[in-house]
């Protein structure tokens, strides 16, 4: 026998037909899926750990990095003063314990010391000359300044150079005030 | 929920294999039920499940203990069975805007419901892929035609027409079902 019936409750029924549906999936099943989460699992570990060497690795190259930007910085001194202070202090030296003997003409070569011929070189004629020019000098000197020399890290990594004793070398240019 | 589910739940979600295991054994015949379900088949049934319950412990860590846990498996396996159904889905459906209008609002039924849960499986299982997804979502799974639309990336007025073709589709195969059996 037929009936009408309405759709809310022909769902009805079917959906309390289908409340507590169960069916026992296979053995193998459980297995698999373990399986498969098991392997995940190995996965994510060595995800995790490959992480950590990469960003240990990244960590180290950083701290090296930096290590070397250091340096750089902390030997800037050293390179300015040497360069600045033998300019014209071991040439005025000489010129004294030369006071009796005759002048010669004397002449800082590019090759003894470059980055003092660049900016001064000093040529003596004779004695007198020398005592007249050496407050001149020594004021030359004194008012001689240090330029700082100018460092761009950021442009570190090219001009550094590798030679063949493993020495890094960073070419410098220092500027002297005259 | 009880509070020993409360405490096995919370050491899924700490990734304890045993608890896992508890979880699986308690609620996988469920979960197979409603795989097979969609799938029609075994096989396909058993890798929805598959993947349906790594799912479930990969995504358990936001499961709140507020929700029903059942609810939350079946909504996963149900989901977990549509992608696989889409996946696979050889032909689209068809817009049909006037048939949603033209069908009738009342189901013709039989008052006599003594069909079995199997025999009414089966049933459902005749219908045509489209109709029957659509059928199984809304009227078993309680989906919305706003979701189902969503799920299946058609349009609501396409679910609407899936829906009424399928109660009258399923209305023809119980009552050759039911003739069938009168006749034996």
């Amino acid at each position: 026998m037929q009936k009408k019936m309405k759709n809310e409750e022909f769902d009805h029924y079917i959906q309390s037909q289908f409340a507590d549906e169960a069916i026992t999936p296979p053995q193998q099943i459980e297995g698999a899926i373990f399986e498969a989460m098991a392997k995940n699992s190995r996965r994510k570990k060595l995800g995790v750990i490959g992480t950590g060497i990469l960003v240990l690795g990244a960590l180290a190259y950083g701290v090296n990095g930096t290590m070397n930007t250091t340096r750089v910085v902390t030997e800037t001194p050293p390179v300015a003063v040497p360069v600045a202070a033998p300019v014209a202090m071991p040439v005025t030296l000489e010129v004294l314990d030369q006071e009796e003997q005759p002048i010669q003409k004397q002449e800082v070569h590019d090759d003894v010391l470059p980055a003092a011929a660049a900016s001064a070189s000093i040529v003596l004629e004779d004695s007198d000359a020398v005592e007249n020019a050496r407050p001149d000098n020594l004021e030359a000197v004194a008012s001689r300044s240090v330029q700082p020399v100018v460092s761009n890290s950021q442009e570190l990594p090219a001009i550094l150079h590798e030679t063949d004793s493993e020495v890094w070398v960073m070419p410098a240019t220092v500027r002297v005030k005259e | 929920m009880e509070a020993a589910d409360i405490h096995i739940i919370e050491r899924c979600k700490k990734g304890d294999s045993n608890a896992q295991r508890q979880v699986y054994a308690r609620y996988s015949s469920m979960m197979f039920a409603v795989a097979i379900r969609y799938t029609n088949a075994r096989v396909d049934a058993e890798d929805v499940m598959q993947e349906a319950w790594i799912k479930v412990f990969r995504h358990i860590k936001s499961f709140s203990e507020h929700n029903s846990f059942e609810g939350w498996l079946r909504r996963i396996v149900v989901n977990t069975a549509i992608t696989h159904y889409r996946r696979n889905q050889k032909h689209q459906f068809q817009l049909d805007i006037e048939e949603v209008h033209a069908t009738p609002n009342d189901f013709e039924a039989f008052k006599e419901i003594d069909f079995t849960k199997d025999e009414l499986a089966k049933a459902i299982a005749q219908l045509p892929k489209g109709y029957g997804m659509v059928f199984k979502l809304y009227v078993i799974d309680g989906f919305k035609h706003k979701e189902i639309a969503e799920q299946l990336g058609i349009d609501l007025n396409t679910s609407k027409s899936q829906l009424s073709r399928a109660r009258r589709y399923l209305q023809d195969v119980l009552h050759a079902m039911s003739q069938r059996a009168k006749k034996e």
